[in-house]
C-alpha cells in the first residue's frame, strides 16, 4: 500500500480528527458530560453540605496557602496563555489573509452562471426572478464577449465585459486615472419599442424579432448580412450591425489590455481606440448566428491598475443593442452575508451554478484551522507542564491536611463530599488560571500587534492586527481550563477520600 | 467552667441502651502477623450516663471507642448504636449518624486551619446542610453563650490550648448531639483547666446528655456514673461511682489487682 493510497483512505479521518470544530465540540461535550456525571453523583450520594460552604472551605484553603496557590495559578495561566496566544495569532493571520483576499462587500455577493452545455439561460426573466428572492438587493448582469481592438498599427482580440456602473462599483473596480462610465441601463428593447411606431411594437419588443428583421431597426443603422462557414463546415449567419446613436461609446481598460495595444499607461485616458464586438449565438436567442459590430471609435474614460488578464469594460447597454439576451453571469448583491448560503441553495435548486468568495474564505479557514491546531498543540505542552505543577500542589496540600480531612470525616463528612471539596479546589485553580491565562494571552497578542503596527507605521504602512480571539474560543478556553482542573484534581481528590478518619483521633 | 446548655428533650432514663457492644473482637493484621486488640468486649451504655473508659496506654480503649462511633469495623461481634446494628449501615450512613447524634472532642484540638473560630464551630452545621447564614448565626450565639465570642474571628491555632479545647467542646455541641464523646480531653491541659473541663462535661451530663470520656487519668474517675476498665483488650471491670476508690487501689497495686479485678468483673 503506497502513500497515496494511505492518504486517500485515512486522509478524511485525519482531517476530521484534526479539524478545530471537531476538537471544540469534543472538549465542550466532555465538559458537559463531566458536569452531568457529577450532578448525578451529587444526587446519588445525597450530598448535604451546600456548594457555597464547600466553595468557602476550598477558597479559604487556597487563600491561606496564598503564595503556593498564586504560583500554581500563574503556572496554569502561562500554560493557557501560550495556547491562547498562539491560537489567537492563528486566527489573526487568517483574518489578515482573508481581508487581503477578499473585501467585506464581496462576502455578500453571489455569482450565478450556467453549466456548460446546459439549456438554462440567464435572461431578463431570470434576472427578474432572481431579484424576487428575499434579501436580494441587486441583480447585476454581465456579458463577456470578444472585442477586436485596434490603435494605430496594433491589433488585438481582447475580452470585453458588458457591465453596468453599479457592477463596477460593487466589484470595487476603481480607475487609477480617469473615471467610470455612467450607464446603468440594461433594457434596450423596451426603449426601442417606445421610439418605434405602434405597428412595429410587437415585433421589436423581443430581440429575436430584431435579429430576424434587422432592416426594421432603422435609426440610420447600416445592416449587412454575410454568410460564412465556421470550422465545422456548419453554416453560420454573420450579421454586421452598427451601434445605435444612444450607445455610450466609452470603455474602461486595465493595464494589461492597454499594454497589449501599445498605449502609454499614464496617458491612455481620453484616447480613442477602434473597437468591434463579436457576439456568438450563446448570447443570442437564435442558433447559427453571430453578430459583429462594425468597428467604431471608443473613448478610454478610465484605466485600471490591475495587470492580470487583459480586460475591457464597456456599458452593458452597448452589447444589448447588438441583440444580447442571454448573459454570461449575474452577480447577486444580498443585504447580509449570512443570507448568502440560503440564496445560493435557492438558486442552485433551479439548476444554476453559483460561486461566492465565501468558498475561498472557507478554504482559507480550512487551512488555518489546521495551522491553529498545530499551534494549539505546541501551547498544550505548556498547559501539560502547568497541570503537573497543579497536581503537585494539590498532593502536597492533601498530605498537609490529612488530620483536617480526618477531622471532617469523624464529624460526619462523606467521602463524596471530601472528593468534591478537593475537586472544587482544583477546578477553582483551573478556572482562575484559565481566566488570567486568557487575559495574558490576549495581551500578548495585542502587544505583538502593537509592535508590528508601530514598525509598519514607521515605514508608512497601516496598522496590523495579527491576533484575534473569536467569542467561541473564549468559551472553549474556559471549558478547557475547567477540564484540565478537573482531570488534574481527580487523582488527589480520590486519594483524599481514602484518608482514614482515624488520623484525627490518633495522637502523634 | 460556667456552662449553659440547652436541654435535650429526652428524659434522663437509665433503662434505654444508647450504645452496646456484643462480643466485640478487633484484630489488626500487620507484616509480622495478627495483633489482637480487643477480645470480645460486651458492654452497654444507657441513655444519660456519664461513662469513663479507663485503661493504660495500649489497652485497646481507643480502638473500642473508634468501633463504637463507626470508624473501626470490628473483626467479630456487633456494635449497636440507638439499638441499630452500626456496621450493617454503609459508610455514608454511619457518617450521617455521627454528624447528627455524636459530638466528639479530640485529644488534640484539630481545626480546619484556614478557617476562623466561628467557621470551625459552624462546620458540623455546614455538613448537615444548614444554610450558611443560619449556621453562622447559631455558631456565634453558641460562642457567646460560652463567652468565647470575642475570639470568633481569630484562627483557632492563635488561641491557648485551654481556649482551643473549650472551642473544640463548643464545636462538638453545635449540632446538639445526644452523645458527647471526649477522647483524652485533658491530655494537653494543666490540672486546673482539666478539672474545670471535666466539671463542665459533668454539668452537660446532668442536664441530660450521654457523655463518654476516654482517659488514662485516674483523677476524674469519681465523676463517672460507671467506669469501664479496659486492660489488654478485655473489659477488666465495671465500676460504679462509689467503687472508684477500689479501682484506683487495684490499678495502683498491680500485684494484687488481677485476681480481685476479675472477681469484680463477674
Amino acid at each position: 500500500m503506497n502513500l497515496e493510497e494511505l492518504k486517500s483512505r485515512f486522509g478524511p479521518i485525519f482531517e476530521t480528527l484534526f479539524s478545530s470544530v471537531f476538537i471544540e465540540i469534543t472538549i465542550i461535550l466532555i465538559v458537559i458530560m463531566l458536569v452531568v456525571i457529577n450532578i448525578q453523583r451529587f444526587r446519588r450520594y445525597r450530598i448535604k453540605v451546600s456548594l457555597i460552604d464547600l466553595l468557602y472551605i476550598a477558597g479559604v484553603n487556597l487563600m491561606v496557602r496564598r503564595t503556593r496557590t498564586i504560583v500554581t495559578i500563574v503556572g496554569m495561566s502561562i500554560g493557557i496563555a501560550s495556547i491562547v496566544f498562539l491560537v489567537s495569532i492563528g486566527y489573526g493571520m487568517q483574518d489578515l489573509v482573508i481581508s487581503e483576499a477578499t473585501r467585506l462587500e464581496e462576502l455578500k455577493q453571489v455569482q450565478v452562471s450556467t453549466q456548460a452545455g446546459s439549456k438554462l439561460r440567464l435572461n431578463d426573466t431570470v434576472l427578474a426572478d432572481l431579484k424576487k428572492i428575499p434579501n436580494v438587493q441587486k441583480t447585476l448582469p454581465v456579458v463577456a464577449i470578444v472585442g477586436d481592438m485596434s490603435y494605430k498599427q496594433s491589433n488585438a482580440a481582447i475580452p470585453v465585459y458588458g457591465v453596468t456602473t453599479d457592477y463596477l462599483k460593487e466589484s470595487a473596480i476603481q480607475p487609477v486615472y480617469g473615471e467610470l462610465f455612467e450607464s446603468n441601463e440594461t433594457y434596450y428593447e423596451v426603449k426601442q419599442a417606445e421610439n418605434l411606431t405602434e405597428v412595429n411594437e410587437t415585433k421589436n419588443t423581443e430581440s429575436a424579432n430584431l435579429l430576424e428583421n434587422p432592416v426594421e431597426v432603422s435609426e440610420g443603422e447600416e445592416f449587412i448580412e454575410l454568410d460564412t462557414e465556421n470550422t465545422d463546415g456548419e453554416k453560420i449567419d454573420v450579421d454586421e450591425i452598427n451601434l445605435p446613436n444612444t450607445a455610450l461609446k466609452e470603455i474602461v481598460m486595465n493595464r494589461s489590455a492597454i499594454e497589449i495595444i501599445g498605449l502609454p499607461f499614464d496617458d491612455a485616458v481620453g484616447e480613442n481606440v477602434s473597437l468591434a464586438f463579436t457576439v456568438t449565438n450563446q448570447h443570442l436567442n437564435r442558433e447559427g448566428i453571430k453578430v459583429v459590430s462594425l468597428p467604431e471609435n471608443f473613448t478610454i474614460v478610465g484605466v485600471l491598475s490591475d495587470n492580470s488578464e487583459p480586460a475591457i469594460y464597456t456599458p452593458f447597454f452597448n452589447l444589448r443593442t447588438l441583440g444580447v439576451v442571454n448573459f454570461t453571469e449575474v452577480r447577486i448583491i444580498t443585504d447580509d452575508q449570512n443570507n448568502v448560503q440560503r440564496i445560493r441553495e435557492q438558486v442552485e435548486a433551479q439548476g444554476y451554478l453559483t460561486t461566492s468568495v465565501q468558498d475561498t474564505v472557507a478554504e482559507i479557514e480550512q487551512l488555518f484551522s489546521s495551522v491553529r491546531i498545530g499551534l494549539g498543540l505546541i501551547g498544550a505542552f505548556g498547559l501539560a507542564i502547568a497541570s503537573l505543577g497543579m497536581f503537585n500542589t494539590l498532593t502536597v496540600s492533601l498530605l498537609e491536611r490529612t488530620k483536617e480531612i480526618g477531622l471532617m470525616k469523624t464529624i460526619g463528612m462523606k467521602s463524596a463530599e471530601v472528593r468534591l471539596l478537593f475537586l472544587i479546589e482544583s477546578l477553582l485553580m483551573g478556572f482562575l488560571g484559565g481566566v488570567s491565562g486568557l487575559m495574558l494571552g490576549y495581551l500578548g497578542g495585542k502587544l505583538i500587534s502593537l509592535i508590528l503596527t508601530s514598525y509598519s507605521i514607521s515605514k508608512g504602512g497601516n496598522a496590523i492586527s495579527v491576533s484575534s480571539i473569536p467569542f467561541t474560543f473564549v468559551f472553549l478556553v474556559i471549558a478547557l481550563s475547567i477540564m484540565v482542573g478537573y482531570l488534574t484534581g481527580l487523582f488527589p481528590a480520590r486519594r483524599a477520600t481514602k484518608i482514614s478518619a482515624l488520623n484525627a483521633l490518633r495522637y502523634e | 467552667m460556667a456552662i449553659s446548655v440547652s436541654i435535650p428533650n429526652t428524659p434522663k432514663t437509665k433503662k434505654e441502651n444508647i450504645i452496646a457492644t456484643y462480643n466485640l473482637h478487633k484484630y489488626f493484621y500487620t507484616g509480622v502477623g495478627e495483633t489482637q486488640v480487643l477480645h470480645g468486649i460486651d458492654l452497654e451504655i444507657k441513655r444519660g450516663e456519664f461513662i469513663i473508659i479507663f485503661g493504660p496506654s495500649g489497652s485497646g480503649k481507643s480502638t473500642l471507642l473508634h468501633s463504637m462511633i463507626g470508624l473501626e469495623s470490628p473483626t467479630k461481634g456487633r456494635v449497636e448504636l440507638f439499638n441499630q446494628d452500626l456496621y450493617a449501615q454503609n459508610e455514608d450512613e454511619r457518617s450521617m449518624t455521627r454528624l447528627e447524634k455524636i459530638g466528639i472532642m479530640y485529644q488534640q484540638p484539630i481545626w480546619v486551619k484556614a478557617m476562623n473560630v466561628a467557621h470551625n464551630v459552624a462546620l458540623p452545621l455546614n455538613l448537615l446542610g444548614t444554610p450558611h447564614r443560619e449556621a453562622m448565626k447559631i455558631a456565634e450565639e453558641k460562642l457567646k453563650s460560652y463567652a468565647m465570642d470575642k475570639w470568633a474571628k481569630y484562627k483557632p491555632t492563635e488561641l491557648s490550648s485551654g481556649q482551643q479545647q473549650k472551642i473544640s467542646l463548643i464545636r462538638a455541641l453545635i449540632t446538639e448531639p445526644e452523645i458527647l464523646i471526649a477522647d483524652e480531653p485533658t491530655g494537653n491541659l494543666d490540672i486546673d483547666s482539666s478539672k474545670r473541663l471535666v466539671e463542665g462535661l459533668k454539668e452537660l451530663n446532668i442536664i441530660g446528655r450521654t457523655v463518654i470520656v476516654v482517659t488514662h487519668d485516674l483523677q476524674y474517675l469519681s465523676y463517672a456514673d460507671r467506669t469501664f476498665y479496659i486492660k489488654d483488650g478485655n473489659l477488666a471491670g465495671i465500676y460504679m461511682q462509689d467503687e472508684t476508690k477500689e479501682l484506683i487501689d487495684d490499678v495502683l497495686n498491680k500485684g494484687k489487682s488481677i485476681f480481685k479485678l476479675e472477681k469484680t468483673a463477674k
